[in-house]
């Protein structure tokens, strides 16, 4: 019996028992009623719309997902209402006659409502927005609230408005999850999951957020198709174009520019999007700001989406992107005003993502199947100062498969996937090239049952099995809600466990370093696990007022931590801590309908122990395993005690003001005793350390025993809205940092240098849409 | 709530975090600003005892501070003796002044010595190594094979650390002298296992050498063999730790001790007659 001694058969059979079981049933349906929801102008199809079926005394709905596309089954014969809502359109009222064992298959084309997109209604965006225990579902418009130093949005500056996710500023890119780590966590774009996915400067995520359809953001407490990560998933899901006609969006600004294309490549049929973006910051700051920064990035992304037939689908997606220049520079320039800069490019990264997914929706069966294979690259350079470079990559393949099957109460959704990855680095440390991979596959069922109106359960389970690390893990999750006084308030909750086969190493005790290195987990030890609980409740009092309080614990097991050593020129070692963070998130959300505001305050928690002086020591090839103490526990360097948030918004016709403040208590870090040398003392020649020079080393104190000081922002920004030659075009001037704040980024032990976040930055930009 | 109001919370809280927030970052330690860096050993073959201190510097650049107000002393744990050692400094080869203190005694062996660093009273380095007392040998019979071939395993165990150096050390006195040469043939660095090591002696083979050092043609008769010993070098776990700062429990550095012991025996009346050796052993 070889065949089941593979991770991937094993998944194959229990795949092949999960979806037997849930495809029998479905003949017994009664009736079923599905459909495109699309945008009547541009051919589009709308995530995330309403739809509704009514009869007097009961009504059922549904949001409709990827591709536009609903489907409502076991649905009794009789006549029914049927609405569908979409923000900024006008609602679609029609009247059902459902027959029985017939399914209907609808096209609903949605036009867009002109009164509603001149005053954007707020409270309405955010109640069809998703959203749950750990889940904070976004749409394009929340990104408006946000001050940028551009006048597009984007995703990353938006990210760290919600409570629980800590950045480290405008360097860097990287986030921390209620006490998980950036490389905990899992981005997937279009299903295609990125390593880096920031750029360089922190306002930026990756790709453009005029892409974006969608976005749920789970801090926490995942459902069980998400696997590979143990801290969060943020799921992002891009437009598909204009299937009509050709639309075109430029914009300008000082730190990025970008240019996207909506190309209709056959009528109703196939659309394109393309997109490119590129910095301008590093050309064109020593001339606006005085000084230099020396950042250079951009990307490209193109999508294909084709409706193949009424059933079925097929979407293609690429992303290219790169990243290169000196985080641990001041900035201050040598060369004159308005000279270029010399990149001398310490830093750099390059991801390249496809992926595609294709879409069947069987015609006699309440079921949507769904097929996808990704290919995820990221190549990442590193060079301390006086030292040669380091290079780290990971490449990443990916293969899907999954039912949706709906039924009366609720739907369940099973999936067989498997994963390979390759890993290789050489981190100059006189231990050569190391490269290793490792495989995974598994099956998950992730389920949905509505109980009467206000109570949804959704259990589910993941199962894999790993190549390396423990042979395999069953992962049961769990989410629910419960919605009282008529929905108004709602108690949710979620519960789940999680394991990631693969770790990502980067010296977290120096939190700017973005320098990662991915690799497989140590053989021999087990890998990396979590267990998360969440309980939330969101009030809404009223129309315009949200209240969430959401509390959480994320207990996390065999996490490979950076351990100092006292070679300044050795990357340091790692070794292995357990490590649990606990806090509250709330967040009081106002929404009128010319100002919205909305204040966050996040108290966490997070605390690593070192648990087992042998056991506990990671050998991860190429690195130096490094012994600490048993049983010391600490606060890692991204433990943020306190942050807080508010956003207030004021919009008018066509002008809108955006306002921002964050507040972040200090990080931990190790403080420095002092420098010493030290003297080789060898028995063979017992006099030479007398008279030696000696080397450097670094003495540190207690891990983590000190707090850097807090961080604060105030961010500005001002948009107007005009017509330019029949375009629709965008004027924004900002002021990131307004009080110019003293945010300290990163500090040099060795050679005393302070390195800031950035100070004031003003900015201006245009940008010009047709038609 | 009208947006007046929340542009007064705002300003409200922006100005009180710019008033109340310092951005500023004490990179240093309080605890770390007396800590010292020592490195050396103390053995029992030496009269003189050296280690080397400086104190922590704050920057990488920075000169450490002198040694005013330093003050190095040991102890030996077993009878309580103190000892403070001599300042003795040097210049190291960059022309860097070298901070050398030197203490006047021989460690003893299997006594443990702990070294402490104070500035004006302040502890800022303490360390202590024990010196690997005499390990434990055994003496197999010697192997006589044929054309004069002589061989012998010495088993040494207890060794209280990573052996160093080991010799053979014979002493022969020429044909009509009275004197006793001592002449050590080395032996290398054994490797050992659970504070055990091995070492097969060759002296059919060493007897070239010793009658080429004794200045004699390989066939002179009449050299006599008056002793055999073994002599070994033990060096404490202290320098194998792959902990960061070996032996050191305040400070920095490095801290250990070596112990250099010989033991002799008897060697077989007849493996010395096939050496060509006259047998001048004292009676076993």
């Amino acid at each position: 019996m070889k065949f089941f001694r593979t991770p991937v058969s094993r998944g194959v059979v229990l795949w092949a028992l999960v979806a037997g079981c849930a495809v029998l049933p479905a003949r017994a349906q009664l009736a079923s009623v599905r459909g495109t929801v699309l945008d009547a102008g541009s051919g589009e199809p709308l995530v995330g719309a309403t739809v509704s079926l009514a009869t007097p005394g009961q009504s059922r709905g549904e949001v409709t997902g990827e591709d536009g596309r609903f489907e409502m089954a076991r649905i009794a014969p009789g006549a029914y209402q049927l609405a569908v809502r979409f923000v900024g359109f006008a609602e679609y009222v029609d009247t059902l006659h459902v027959e029985f064992g017939r399914s209907l298959d609808l096209e609903i084309l949605l036009r867009p409502d002109e009164a509603q997109l001149e005053e954007v209604v707020v409270e309405e965006e955010r109640r069809d927005t998703r959203s749950g225990a750990g889940l904070s579902g976004i749409r394009l418009t929340d990104l408006a609230r946000v001050p940028m130093p551009d006048v597009s949005r984007d995703l990353a500056a938006y990210l760290v408005t919600i409570p629980g996710i800590v950045a480290l500023g405008d360097r860097g890119g990287q986030l921390f999850v209620r006490g998980g780590t950036p490389t905990q966590n899992l981005v997937l774009i279009d299903g295609i999951p990125i390593y880096q996915p920031f750029h360089i400067v922190g306002f930026y995520s990756a790709f453009p957020a005029d892409i974006v359809a969608w976005a749920d953001v789970y801090a926490g407490g995942f459902p069980s198709r998400y696997g590979g990560r143990i801290s969060s998933v943020i799921d992002i899901g891009t437009r598909n174009g204009d299937k009509r006609q050709v639309r075109a969006f430029g914009s300008v600004a000082p730190f990025l520019s970008s240019l996207r294309v909506e190309v209709p490549v056959a009528k109703d049929k196939v659309s394109m999007v393309i997109s490119a973006r590129e910095s301008l910051i590093e050309r064109i700051s020593p001339g606006l700001l005085g000084y230099a920064l020396p950042f250079r990035f951009g990307d490209r992304f193109v999508k294909l989406h084709a409706f193949l037939s009424q059933t079925s689908s097929l979407s293609v997606t690429g992303l290219q992107t790169w990243d290169e220049g000196d985080l641990s520079s001041n900035g201050v320039s040598q060369n004159p005003p308005g000279s270029p800069v010399e990149l001398d490019s310490p830093s750099s990264w390059k991801n390249a993502a496809l992926g595609y997914r294709y879409t069947y929706l069987p015609p006699d069966y309440p079921v949507i199947a769904q097929f996808a294979m990704y290919v995820s690259r990221l190549d990442s350079k590193y060079r301390p100062a006086g030292a040669r470079r380091q290079d780290a990559s990971v490449a990443g393949y990916t293969m899907e498969y999954d039912l949706t099957y709906l039924y009366s109460i609720g739907r369940a959704r099973f999936g067989l996937f498997g994963t390979l990855h390759r890993f290789q680095y050489d981190l100059d440390n006189g231990r050569g090239l190391n490269q290793s991979g490792v495989t995974s596959g598994g099956v998950y069922v992730d389920t949905r049952f509505e109980i009467g109106r206000f109570l949804v359960i959704e259990p589910g389970g993941r199962f894999e099995s790993f190549s390396r690390g423990v042979e395999s893990s069953i992962d049961p999750r769990l989410r629910a809600s419960l919605k009282l006084f008529g929905g108004r308030q709602e108690w949710s909750a979620a519960w789940g466990t999680y394991h990631q086969q693969f770790i990502g190493l980067n010296n977290e005790q120096d939190l700017s370093d973005v320098f990662t290195v991915w690799a497989a987990t140590p053989r021999d030890f087990a890998v990396p696990a979590a267990t998360h609980l969440i309980f939330g409740v969101r009030n809404r009092p009223t129309s315009w007022l949200e209240i969430l309080v959401e509390a959480f614990s994320k207990d996390q097991q065999n996490i490979a931590f950076p351990v100092f050593v006292t070679d300044p020129a050795e990357r340091d070692g790692f070794s292995r801590v357990d490590g649990d963070a606990r806090g509250v998130d709330t967040r009081i959300d106002v929404a009128r309908r010319r100002w919205n505001a909305s204040l966050g305050y996040s108290l966490a928690k997070v605390e690593y122990e070192w648990v087992d002086l042998q056991n506990r020591t990671a050998i991860i090839p190429g690195m130096r395993p490094v012994q600490v103490p048993t049983g010391l526990k600490f606060h890692p360097p991204h433990d943020r005690r306190h942050q807080v948030q508010a956003m207030f918004q004021v919009v008018s016709s066509a002008t809108r003001v955006a306002l921002r403040w964050l507040y972040g208590s200090g990080f931990p870090f190790t403080q420095v005793n002092g420098f010493w040398n030290s003297y080789p003392v060898r028995a063979e020649n017992p006099d030479a350390f007398r008279s030696a020079a000696g080397s450097l080393r670094i003495s540190r104190s207690h891990p983590s025993g000190a707090r850097l000081p807090a961080y604060h922002r105030l961010d500005l920004s001002i948009e107007r809205d005009f017509s330019l030659a029949g375009a629709k075009a965008t004027v924004q001037a900002g002021l990131m940092n307004v009080y110019d704040r003293s945010n300290l980024f990163q500090y040099n032990f060795v050679t005393g240098e302070r390195i800031d976040q950035l100070p004031l930055v003003p900015s201006i930009g245009l940008s010009v849409g047709w038609p | 709530m009208r947006p007046r109001l929340v542009l007064f919370l705002f300003s409200a809280v922006l100005v009180f975090t710019m008033a109340a927030c310092d951005s500023s970052v004490d990179l240093l330690s309080e605890d770390g600003r007396d800590l010292f860096a020592l490195h050396g050993f103390v053995n029992n073959e030496a009269d003189t005892q050296y280690v080397r201190v400086e104190s922590l510097r704050p920057l990488v650049a920075g000169a450490a501070q002198g040694m005013d107000g330093v003050t190095v002393r040991s102890v030996r744990l077993d009878t309580g003796e103190d000892m403070t050692w001599e300042y003795a400094p040097d210049v190291n080869s960059t022309g860097q002044p070298a901070h050398v203190f030197r203490a006047a005694f021989r460690a003893v062996a299997g006594a443990v010595y702990q070294i402490d660093v104070q500035r004006n009273g302040v502890p800022g380095a303490s360390a202590s190594a024990r010196v690997p007392p005499p390990a434990r040998l055994e003496v197999s019979t010697p192997g006589l094979g044929d054309e004069n071939f002589v061989t012998q395993l010495v088993t040494v165990s207890e060794v209280a650390g990573s052996p160093l150096g080991v010799r053979l050390v014979y002493f022969l006195k020429k044909p009509g002298s009275d004197e006793i040469r001592r002449l050590e043939v080395d032996y290398g660095r054994p490797s050992s296992s659970q504070g055990r090591f091995l070492v097969m002696a060759y002296p059919s083979r060493d007897r070239s050498t010793l009658m080429f050092r004794l200045g004699l043609a390989p066939e002179t008769e009449g050299v006599a063999l008056v002793g055999i010993s073994l002599e070994y070098e033990v060096l404490s776990p202290e320098w194998t730790s792959q902990e960061q700062d070996p032996g050191m429990s305040l400070g920095h550095g490095f801290f250990a001790a070596r112990g250099v012991h010989e033991s002799s025996w008897r060697l077989d009346s007849e493996a010395v007659r096939l050496l060509g050796f006259v047998d001048a052993q004292p009676p076993g």
